[in-house]
């Protein structure tokens, strides 16, 4: 290949480089569509709708919401996915693509996004009716080893935080329950009300009024640390220690996300604006209401969180024997083995 | 529960709060009219829109879009045979054959004063038996829900009109196109041949434009028939009808009160059962049979779809559980604002629930305004010539088709199940099992799963339970007296049992 070829492709490419850079740099000049995987009024949504007013204001142009739903989100990260990384096309979502491999619902995970921020973790908390026989962890524990198999609990489809609970005590406790499918929070708590069920996991945010009212019993919340909506609850490594290694990557969480290969003074830019947001009182309130964690994770620290997430629930699922691909098969390293 | 009874006056002591609502019910009215732009839609807008706003003056304008909008699902439904939301697909069946005889003034005239008193009728449930409704909402269980959709699928029947082969083809197919997506529990896919636009499923609303909007507008092509001049001479509804269907008005209205505070279930399922148990029990429907443009076949669904709305509230504001997807929102919105509608709620302020009362009072005082002042205009839309209004008509399917998840694959779904909703019409095959079908297959389909899920795998156990407990068994009654009384046969068997002759 010839020295001019060479010098007219360097010229190219620095011309490309030169671009990004500058588009990078009036980033952004006009409105960027915001793509929320799940419905309005879930949680994903109203973290998103709370936070991007503020955002908006530090980028300095709107960010259109639209609810692009179906199939655990995979059509939303399907379609920002087949944009292009320019930054004008973000994902509000949350933990939930880095489980489409293993349930073989899409061949994308969060391996092909760049997470600009990762804003909350929520937590599960097992809960009881108010009337249950059972007053504390260790009650449920004992009835459950008396009646194997024999307990209703919820769930919210495989993959779910009720289902992880539900696999975890199997896999920690030895202790076998019915799983009874429900559509979310809303139908659990219902079915919980109205004592169709023994006991459930339910979003912390999401039980926490029925707690307090005393209409439902919360035994434990699947956290290493306490809440702090709800102090007086254990928490299950206290318990329990052998479930502090499952703790470590635990829970939900909702994010912003961008298609890799986005610049990144891009990626800066936005997680500025959402840092902005996510340190708003109004915000913080909200988050403190419904027993979120504040995250603000970014770069690295978020990449590490969202695999070892994977890692711990991937693993959780296959070998349960729920999953439709082994995680081997996308090289996703067992829970504790991707440290070196 | 009649602590802070104050809160009910509030929105009427100040002129913003009644602006707020007014102007929610007015826009609410419109966006319900368009196919596919839902109140859901509008109210999730609005959460960004009002985010700084207080919670008082947001709250109104919500409960002012989620009135007018139910409501106005009805007019495009009654003009143009193309049902603004979900919950006015009943309200076309009588309604645009009315529309058709020129009488689309007195259609909406009528729909407007019974979706006032429907809506007037679940706000009272709302205020007076709120807890107690709330009760029903927990004994509801799977099973009950499986029945409760089964005899839905009763509808059918009704439907017919003609052969009913042809209306249980339909039927099926929306039963098949009901279950392609995911696996509500395991998460796999169901005749998605791995295509990854499969996999949500078929959006039912984007069936319900293509079946009743893309297909009617090529049905309006083909026949050379010229719009039909309204009267419009005369907007208010005969009131000796009004009177007359009272007692059917205040059946529908149960209907669709229980039906909508059922946190499985919403104004849509609860607007069909109604048509369809008006249709079983009127006996001298006027002017016209049943379907073919009957006072009592719009009287009930709209009643229904409206008393609905209260219905909704119920469990929303008692249980903080969503009676509907409106009301799943509305809780978004409030949660924002930093209040959690729910028990606490209602213990701690309870002046705020009342204050929710009274804001559908304000917001359906408006409704009948709204209503009944833009009738002259609207009614001009079905005298418009077909080159001006079939395009509108394409114009807007295609806005609510996109709008529903902002996908552009709903469009090619909307188009194609479109094409095939003409041929349906054009060969005598009723459209409306299709969407019935798709409504309520994954109601049936989840609901036995969990159900045979909660008797631990046992199928036996399941169906037994259904003998065994008191609301299964009363909804299996109901079902039993359905199909007998509504057939002749049967019932003439009956008379001869108790001896009585039957008149030739």
């Amino acid at each position: 290949m010839s020295i001019v070829k060479w010098s007219k492709k360097l010229v190219l490419a620095a011309g490309l480089v030169a671009a990004g850079v500058a588009g990078a740099a009036d980033y952004p000049d006009h409105p960027i569509n915001g793509v929320i995987a799940w419905g309005a009024g879930g949680g994903t949504d109203t973290v998103t709708r709370l936070m991007t007013p503020i955002a908006e204001k530090v980028l300095g142009k709107s960010v259109i919401l639209a609810n692009k739903t179906g199939a655990t989100g995979a059509i939303a990260t399907q379609s920002v996915y087949s944009g292009k990384t320019d930054g004008y096309t973000v994902l509000f979502h949350a933990e939930n693509p880095q489980l489409y491999q293993v349930l073989g619902l899409s061949p994308l995970s969060y391996d092909e996004f760049e997470p600009v921020m990762l804003f909350v973790q929520g937590s599960t908390v097992i809960v009881v009716p108010k009337d249950s026989p059972l007053k504390t962890y260790d009650d449920l524990i004992k009835a459950a080893k008396a009646n194997q198999g024999k307990m209703s609990i919820g769930i919210s489809g495989v993959g779910g935080q009720p289902w992880v609970t539900s696999t975890l005590l199997k896999k920690v406790e030895g202790v076998n329950f019915n799983p009874v499918a429900f559509d979310g929070d809303g139908p659990l708590v219902t079915a919980l009300l109205g004592k169709q069920l023994d006991v459930s996991g339910l979003a912390v945010g999401a039980a926490v009024q029925y707690i307090k009212n005393g209409d439902l019993r919360a035994l434990a919340i699947m956290k290493s640390s306490p809440n702090e909506s709800i102090p007086e609850v254990p928490h299950i490594t206290k318990l329990n220690p052998a479930f502090t290694d499952a703790m470590k990557a635990s829970g939900f969480f909702y994010g912003v996300f961008v298609k890799k290969g986005t610049p990144q003074p891009i990626i800066d830019k936005l997680a500025g604006a959402y840092k902005m947001a996510l340190n708003d009182t109004k915000f913080k309130d909200y988050a403190k209401m419904n027993g979120l964690s504040v995250m603000g994770l970014t770069g690295k620290e978020a990449r590490t969180f969202i695999n070892d997430w994977r890692s711990q629930i991937s693993w959780l699922i296959y070998e349960a024997g729920a999953g439709k691909n082994s995680p081997e098969k996308f090289g996703i390293p067992k829970p504790g083995a991707a440290k070196k | 529960m009649y602590n802070g009874l104050e809160g009910f006056l509030q929105p009427f002591l100040s002129l913003g709060l009644i602006g707020w609502i007014a102007g929610g019910t007015l826009v609410g009215l419109y966006v319900g009219a368009i196919p596919g732009l839902s109140v859901t839609m509008a109210v999730s807008l609005l959460i960004s829109f009002t985010f700084s706003w207080d919670v008082l003056p947001s709250l109104a304008v919500m409960v002012g879009i989620y009135t007018g909008g139910v409501y106005g699902g009805a007019r495009s439904g009654i003009l143009l045979n193309i049902p603004g939301a979900p919950a006015a697909v009943a309200s076309t069946f009588d309604g645009y054959p009315l529309a058709k005889m020129g009488m689309a003034g007195q259609a909406m005239g009528l729909s407007t004063t019974q979706a006032v008193i429907g809506n007037f009728l679940g706000i009272i449930v709302l205020a007076l038996f709120a807890p107690l409704i709330s009760q029903l909402a927990l004994v509801f269980q799977a099973r009950d829900y499986f029945l409760l959709a089964f005899m839905g699928l009763f509808l059918v029947g009704s439907l017919a009109e003609g052969s009913m082969l042809k209306a249980l083809v339909t039927a099926f197919l929306g039963i098949v196109v009901g279950l392609i997506g995911m696996d509500p529990e395991t998460g796999q896919g169901r005749m998605t041949f791995d295509s990854m636009n499969l996999l949500g499923g078929i959006h039912f609303v984007v069936i319900m434009i293509g079946t009743f909007g893309i297909s009617e507008a090529l049905v309006q092509l083909q026949t050379k028939a010229v719009p039909v001049k309204q009267k419009i001479d005369r907007i208010t509804p005969e009131w000796d009808q009004v009177g007359k269907n009272m007692w059917l008005t205040l059946r529908a209205s149960t209907i669709g009160v229980i039906i909508g505070a059922l946190p499985g279930t919403g104004g849509d399922i609860a607007a069909l059962m109604a048509y369809d148990h008006a249709k079983r029990t009127v006996k001298d429907p006027y002017p016209q049979p049943f379907g073919h443009g009957a006072y009592q076949g719009l009287v009930a669904p709209e009643a229904a779809a409206n008393a609905a709305i209260g219905g909704a509230f119920v469990p929303m504001m008692t249980l903080g559980i969503p009676g509907d997807s409106v009301t799943a929102v509305l809780i978004g919105a409030l949660i924002i604002h930093g209040l959690r509608p729910g028990p606490m709620l209602m213990r701690e302020q309870p002046e705020f629930f009342w204050f929710v009362v009274g804001s559908l009072f304000i917001a359906n005082i408006f409704l009948y305004i709204w209503g009944m002042t833009g009738i002259r205009a609207f009614s001009k839309i079905v005298e418009l010539p077909k080159s001006m209004l079939i395009p509108i008509i394409v114009v807007l399917t295609f806005v609510g088709g996109y709008s529903i998840q902002n996908s552009i694959t709903d469009i090619y779904w909307m188009i194609g199940i479109g094409i095939l909703g003409y041929f349906m019409k054009r060969y005598d095959y009723p459209v409306a099992p299709l969407v019935l079908g798709v409504i309520l297959t994954p109601i049936i389909d989840s609901n036995f799963r969990r159900g045979v899920q909660m008797t631990h795998g046992s199928a036996t156990d399941f169906f037994l339970g259904m003998v065994t407990n008191p609301v299964p068994a009363v909804i299996l009654a109901l079902m039993v007296v359905t199909a007998v009384v509504s057939n002749p046969k049967a019932m003439g068997a009956i008379r001869g049992l108790f001896g009585k002759k039957e008149e030739a």
